[in-house]
This record gives structure tokens, sequence and C-alpha cells, in this order.
């Protein structure tokens, strides 16, 4: 009933509204009507039948409100450049299915549709503009839809296919299932081998639609909700070598990023650098575990402000290669200070989320891999520099008088991401009150 | 009452950047004189704290007093506290922080009047004075880290202080990287400490005895760790080369980081855990070794400069190398010493080098000597020949840069090589996409 009400309300809005209201909107809408519910302690099973079993629970309550957060930091690029398209409203909805699905047949069926409308727009793209951008997309999600139906079918074997994910037996999470389930979180999530979609995925949509597909993180719901509280039937060499593989995606996705010239493809990889240190923290103890959320929070805000920022200015000054220093900061001084204030909340800068969430996840894998736990610090550290060389490229250097740009940075449009920079700094400012609310959730 | 007066002194830094920049978003008009009149007004208080704190350190036996906030974080094992301790040392440091930022917001009333960047320089330089109060005053490694890298932080960003040319961007990043890899020294040491010792606490460290750092394989780690946490804000070898190119922001700031709070960090964070490293001689040898190996280094490399800032800066590496070495004979107080001493000399004649060559060139008695007659008596027993070649090397850094970009350049063919074998992988992709799905 709640879905119900929720998606005739999204769509009425949407009707009404068809600009970036819409998300301002929406993404509020989420956020208020998630914490009243869990409030009056609605919070389980908002509907259910033999089938469909959705429910508002801690962990999909986080993921709602950095969702919801997400839409609304996308105001700055939404108002002047983009209409959203119904391809958009499809991905928005699917990923509010994904975020609420209770049993692992709605999950993967929201999962299936939306992968589905992705791998359709990118075919006709592919036939429509002769370009071969998409390919490994298609490739790897070939694989990973026979990963993804092995594990439906496993599940279907074992009974545990409509049960809601709290009452799925023990005896369902044997080494296969929780290989299996392991191995599509790891595809989910692009984690070495299955790196190579998310380059083709990111640089053939808008990054709207790349992000609210993003944003889900269907990989960690799936992860956090059925495999983590069992890990301990994989083994610790298997854990390792996850470890290892997700150091491993990040050490390279800092390095394209390093060695890329072009705007959009450093910061992709940067944003993907970090998502694959989030996935490296999972593999850990309860210490790293709670410092992944945190960088769910702190990556899901900031990524997407730094996108939007990107997205603004990539259409209002048509230059979309760092080779020269651009020297935006003069035109756009609030704007690349808020870019390097989201940065600073994603690498590692005292005082800010991502300084604590570092200081969580390495300490906790260091208890547990104590060597593999300091290559984390590695992988940070190359991540720090490659935000440092996106800002500096960016925004420093010599501005060309010449170069023409199109519009100025409005204060009304700062306004969502002041708000969210605030939040973050806050979170590293007191750490202590965001541990407390998330610990819950993560016992 | 000394907590009271304390945390005021720690705090005003902070409130007054956090103030700085809710003006900046907020669109406030700020004039330069009241910006400026505040800044030194709150400098000025601050440095009267430190002053009282110290007087009272030196001539009247305060007792050195453990301060905490309590916890941080605090999750199962792991818990980040926030804890001070104000003793002899951290009060001397803050003492130098506060007399020298002082002195330097004075002098960049006149030097950056009408400057567009005025505003962002006052604002760095409180979020570093806070960066160093921390530094000087935490109880923790954990807590150390955070005011180690907002000083970093701050002073990237006032190297890039006139962002509008590319030089000084290139310079900051340069500083950036060394920084960030001497960061993974500091990160991973407090790592392990909380890995082995389930602390980071200064006291509870020093309390596992001689044992555990002397002969443990996990405690020398950790304390060549520290050594190469502290090699980068210090500028020694192999980190000396971003610093003479760091001089492209404004003197102030210069003076500020190069030549007397950020760069002493490093034999700081050394003082700090001197009762650690003291207990393996082979730690001390490293240290001395560094040290003295820099100090000669950028001696050489020096005396075969033009410019009156890189000469500074190499000095400066070579006064902190010295005191390095003092570090590792034991000195620990002559190093205190040598390091306040040395840090308000640099400023001095760091502040003084704007116009020292003008004042030269207008001074008619001195007009004709002002190239400085620079050679030692130790220099003729070479030939001559060997003393050409000599030059040239150091001119060239001994081909420290070249070596580095050398090495850059390899890891950079040697990644492109694999992405290159990556290449195959796609094609295969787009084989299997085109000819067995039949996408075309």
């Amino acid at each position: 009933m709640f879905i119900f009400i929720l998606l005739v309300l999204f769509f009425l809005i949407a009707k009404l509204l068809p600009k970036f209201n819409l998300f301002f909107i929406s993404g509020f809408l989420i956020l208020v009507v998630s914490y009243v519910l869990l409030s009056f302690g609605f919070a389980h099973e908002l509907a259910r039948s033999e089938y469909f079993n959705f429910d508002l629970n801690p962990v999909s309550l986080v993921v709602s409100l950095v969702f919801s957060l997400s839409l609304m930091v996308s105001l700055i690029s939404t108002k002047k450049f983009f209409t959203p398209t119904i391809y958009t409203k499809q991905l928005i909805i699917l990923s509010v299915g994904i975020i609420l699905a209770n049993n692992l047949f709605v999950f993967f069926l929201f999962w299936f549709i939306q992968r589905g409308f992705i791998m359709r727009q990118l075919i006709e793209k592919m036939k429509s503009k002769s370009t071969e951008l998409g390919s490994s997309f298609i490739f790897q999600h070939t694989i990973g839809f026979s990963i993804a139906g092995y594990f439906i079918y496993l599940s279907l074997m074992k009974g545990a296919l409509f049960l809601p994910f709290n009452k799925i037996p023990m005896e369902f999470f044997d080494s296969q299932t929780m290989l299996t389930g392991l191995i599509f979180a790891f595809f989910s999530h692009g984690v070495i081998p299955f790196h190579r979609w998310l380059p083709d995925f990111l640089f053939t949509q808008n990054w709207l639609d790349a992000s609210v597909t993003l944003m889900t993180r269907s990989g960690i719901l799936i992860f956090v909700q059925l495999i983590y509280p069992h890990s301990q039937i994989l083994g610790g060499d298997l854990k390792l070598l996850f470890v290892i593989l997700c150091l491993l995606t990040s050490v390279y996705w800092s390095v394209k990023g390093l060695m890329d010239v072009k705007c959009l493809k450093s910061l992709s990889y940067l944003v993907l650098a970090q998502v694959a240190l989030m996935m490296t923290a999972l593999q850990g103890d309860h210490v790293s575990l709670m410092g992944a959320y945190m960088q769910l929070i702190a990556i899901g805000l900031s990524a997407p402000a730094m996108l939007a920022i990107q997205s603004f200015l990539e259409r209002s000054f048509p230059l979309t290669s760092m080779a020269p220093y651009l020297g935006l900061a003069k035109i756009y001084p609030k704007l690349s200070t808020l870019f390097c204030l989201f940065g600073f909340t994603m690498i590692g800068v005292p005082l800010t989320a991502s300084h604590v969430v570092e200081d969580l996840i390495i300490n906790g894998l260091v208890h547990d891999f104590p060597v593999f736990g300091l290559f984390h610090i590695l992988a940070s550290c190359l991540n720090g520099i490659l935000f440092f060389r996106i800002f500096f490229r960016y925004f420093l250097g010599e501005f060309h008088e010449a170069r023409v740009f199109y519009h100025k940075e409005d204060e009304f449009e700062l306004f969502p991401l002041l708000m969210v920079i605030i939040f973050l700094i806050l979170m590293g400012l007191f750490p202590f009150a965001f541990i407390k609310f998330l610990n819950p959730l993560v016992a | 009452m000394i907590q009271l007066i304390f945390y005021t002194m720690v705090s005003i830094p902070l409130l007054f950047a956090l103030t700085l920049g809710l003006i900046f978003f907020m669109n406030l008009p700020l004039p330069e004189k009241i910006l400026s009149l505040v800044a030194r007004w709150l400098s000025l208080i601050v440095f009267f704290i430190s002053t009282y704190l110290l007087i009272g350190f030196l001539f009247f036996n305060f007792e050195p007093q453990s301060m905490s906030l309590g916890h941080w974080m605090h999750l199962k094992s792991f818990h980040f506290d926030i804890d001070f301790k104000l003793d002899r040392l951290g009060i001397l440091y803050a003492f130098l922080t506060t007399s020298l930022i002082g002195i330097i917001l004075k002098f960049s009333k006149n030097y950056l009047h009408r400057e567009a960047g005025y505003f962002r320089f006052i604002l760095l330089m409180n979020l570093l004075m806070f960066g160093l109060f921390i530094c000087s005053f935490s109880h923790a490694l954990d807590l150390f880290f955070v005011g180690w890298e907002l000083v970093g932080t701050t002073s990237v960003l006032l190297i890039s202080y006139f962002y509008d040319k590319n030089q000084p961007v290139k310079h900051a990043f340069k500083a950036l990287v060394s920084y960030r890899i001497c960061d993974i020294g500091i990160l991973s040491a407090s790592a392990l400490a909380h890995y082995s010792l389930m602390t980071t606490h200064f006291d509870d460290v020093i309390s596992q005895g001689p044992t555990f750092w002397g002969h443990s394989s996990l405690g020398f780690i950790i304390g060549l760790l520290l050594i190469f946490a502290s090699l980068a804000k210090a500028g020694q070898f192999p980190f000396t080369s971003w610093l003479p190119t760091a001089m492209e922001g404004p003197t102030p700031s210069s003076a500020i980081f190069y030549g007397a709070l950020s760069i002493h960090l490093g034999p700081f964070l050394l003082l700090r855990f001197y009762p650690l490293i003291s207990e393996s001689y082979f730690l001390l040898l490293c240290i001395g070794s560094i040290g003295l190996f820099s100090a000669i280094y950028a001696t050489l490399v020096g005396r075969t400069r033009s410019d009156a800032k890189t000469m500074l800066a190499f000095a400066t590496i070579s006064q902190v190398g010295i005191i390095y070495f003092e570090i590792s004979l034991g000195l620990v107080e002559l190093a205190e010493f040598h390091l306040v001493a040395h840090a308000f000399l640099r400023t001095y004649q760091f502040l003084r080098s704007a116009s020292l060559i003008q004042d030269f060139f207008n001074n008619p008695t001195v007009r004709d000597n002002i190239f400085v007659k620079r050679s030692l008596s130790i220099e003729k027993f070479f030939p001559m020949s060997f003393r050409r070649r000599f030059y040239l090397h150091a001119l060239h850094s001994f081909h420290l840069d070249f070596l580095t970009s050398r090495l850059l350049t390899f890891t950079q063919s040697s990644v492109s090589a694999l992405f290159r074998l990556e290449n195959l992988m796609l094609e295969g992709e787009k084989f299997f996409v085109k000819n067995i799905l039949r996408i075309k």
C-alpha cells in the first residue's frame, strides 16, 4: 500500500512538475515519509503478498535516505540543462524497488528489469551511432545474468526465493550459495574481473541516470542483508582473496584516472575507486563494516554532488579535457570551493566524514588482515592524489579570458550542495552521534 | 582554570576559520581592514595565552596535564579519544606557532594589502594554527594525524595561492604527492599500534617498555614508519625537491610553512616519539644518516642556486637535517633549542628576502658588492676540473629530479603496457557482441 501511494505521488509530481522539482520533491518526500514511518514503528512489512514483499528496515532506510539526498544535490545540474526522460523515471522507480525489496524474488525482478532497460538503451545507441561502446557492458552482463540466474535457481531449489530476508533458514547459506551471492555482489560493484562494464555504462548514460542506478548499491544491499551475517562460512582465505581483488580494483581505477585527461572520466574513476574501497571494508570486522556504512553515506552524497557540479560546468563551459589547466575557480569561486570540500569528504581529510570513515575501515581491516589492511592506506592515498589532480587541473591554473562561458553560478542552486556539505562536515566533527545511530543497524 | 584557558586557545582559530567559511558562502561583506584587525587581535589573544603557559612551565613549575574530551569514536575494541597533553614540548611548539603567526599576520597586513586572496590567506592561516595546536598537544597518534593532515592540506592550498598561474599549481601538486606518500607512514603506524597495542595513546605506548620497541619487529616497523612519515614535511632526503619549488606562494606563507612551522613538524614528530625511537639503535642510525645526508646534499645544492628564496629553502633543509642528526645523538634539548632558534631566524630571513634585493640595489655603498662571495677554503684542495664537475652535478641537484622523473616514466609505461593487454580483452568482448550476440 505504501509503495502504491508513493508511486502515485511520484507520478503526480512528475506530471505536475516535470523539471528539476521532481528530483527535489520526490527525494524530500521519500526522506520524510521514511522518517515518519520509522518514528511511528511502521518500519516493517510495507507491502506483502505471497511473492511481492517490500520492507523498510534500517538498511533500506539508510540507503533510501542517501538515495533521496543524492537526487536533491543534483538540483544544480538538472535545473538548467536536464529534462528527465521517461527512462530516468523508470530507473528511479526500479531503484526504489531494489532498495525496498524484502525477498530475493522482488530484488532480482527489479534488478533484471533495470539492467534490461539499460541494455536495451545501450543496444539502440550502438545501432544508431554505430559505436562499439557498450560491448563490455553487454558481454559482462551476459555473465552477470547467468550468475544471478544461478543464484535464483539455488534459492528456488532451497525454497528461499520468496521468503523475507530475515526468515531465510540457515541451511540456505552453504558455501555454494554464499560464493555465488558474493560473486554477484562483486559483479554489481564492478570489482575485478567484472570491472569493465562500468566505464561503458558511465560514459554512455548521462550522469544522472548513471548516478540513480549506481546509488542503489544493489551489491551492498544483497551483501549486507544476506551474506555478511553468515560470511564465516566462506573461510579466511576466500575473504582475503576478495580483499585483494577489491584493493586491486581501487588501485586500477585510481591509476586509470591519473592517466586520463577527460574531466568526466577521471572523476568517474575516482568515484569507482572509492566504491571499491567500500567493498574492501565489507570484508573486515564490525568496525570496518561501520566504516563501510558511513562510506556509503559519504560517497553516496559527495559523488553525485561532484558529478552534478562537473556536469553543470561541462555545459557552462564547453571544454572536456583537462590537458591544459582550465582555471575555472576564477569564474566559479563558490562551486570550486564546494567541489574541493566534497572531494575532501571523500578522500580522508580530517574534520570531514571521510576521515572518520578511513579510520574505521583501516583499523577494522588491519585487525583481520594486517598486511592487506595497510595496502588499503596506499589505495586511499592514490585516490587522494587523483582527487587533487582533478581539482587542480579543473579549477586552478591560468584561465584564458578569450574562453566563453555561458552560465554563472546561482546562489539558490548552490543551497542543496551547501546543506549536504554541512551535513558531511558535521558527520566528521561529531562521528560518535552517527556511530550511535548506525550501530544497531551494523549489529 | 588552565584547562579552560587551554581549550580557549585551541578553539579560537577553528571557530574563526569556520566563521570565515560561512561568511564566504553567505556572501556577507567583510572589509579587509576589519578582517585584518580581527585576525590580528585573535592571534594576539592566543599568543598571550601560549606565553602565559610557557612562562608557567619554564619558571613556575607547572605540572604536565592530561585532558580528555572523551571518545570521539568508540566501537567495540576500537576507540579514538580526544586526549590532549599540556607539556613542555607541546607548549614550546604552540608558543612558536602563535608568536610566528602573529608576526606573519602583522607583516601580511601591508604585504597582501588589496590582494584578492587575502580572505583565503587568513582562513588558511587559522586552519593551520588549529592544525599545529592539535599536533602540539595531541596525546595519541590518531589525533596527531588530524593536525598533521590539516597542516599538509593548508600548506598545499597556500602554495597554490596564486591559483590563476600554472606554475604554482604544478608545484603545489608536487608537494601534495610527497605529503600523501609520507602520510602512509603515519597512518600505517597508527593502524599497527591499534592492532598490536589496542591503543595509540602516547603514555600507553611508552609504557610497553623497551622490549616491545627495541626488539620486536612490529615496534621496529612502527618506528620506521614514523621516521618515513616525518621526511616529506621536513623536506629530508629523498623528499627534498618539493621544498624549493614550493616558494611560489606569497612570502608570508613561505616563511611560515617552509621556514618555520610546517617544516619543523618532522623533527617535532621524532621528538615526541623520542622515548620510543631511542630504544632502537638502528632507528637512531637511520635518523642520523638521513639527517646528515640531507644536510650535506642541501648545502652543496644550495650553493649553486642564485635566487634568495631557493637558497634559503636549501639552507632550511640543511639545518633541519642537522636537527635530525642531533636527535639521533640523543641531544634532545639541543635539538629543541635549535628548532626554535632556527624557526625564528628563518622566518626573519624569508620575510626579509622579498625586499632585500631592492635594498641592495638602492644602497650606493653595497651596490657593486651584492654578489656574496661563496667559497670555502676546503674547496681549494680539490683540482679545478673536479670542482667544476662537482658544481655541475650539484647544479642538477645530483640528478635526483631526473631519476624521479625516469622512475615515473617507467611506471607509466609499464602501466600503459598492462592497459594495452587489457585492450585485447576488449577486442574479445566486441567480437562476442558482434558475432555471437549479433548486435551490430
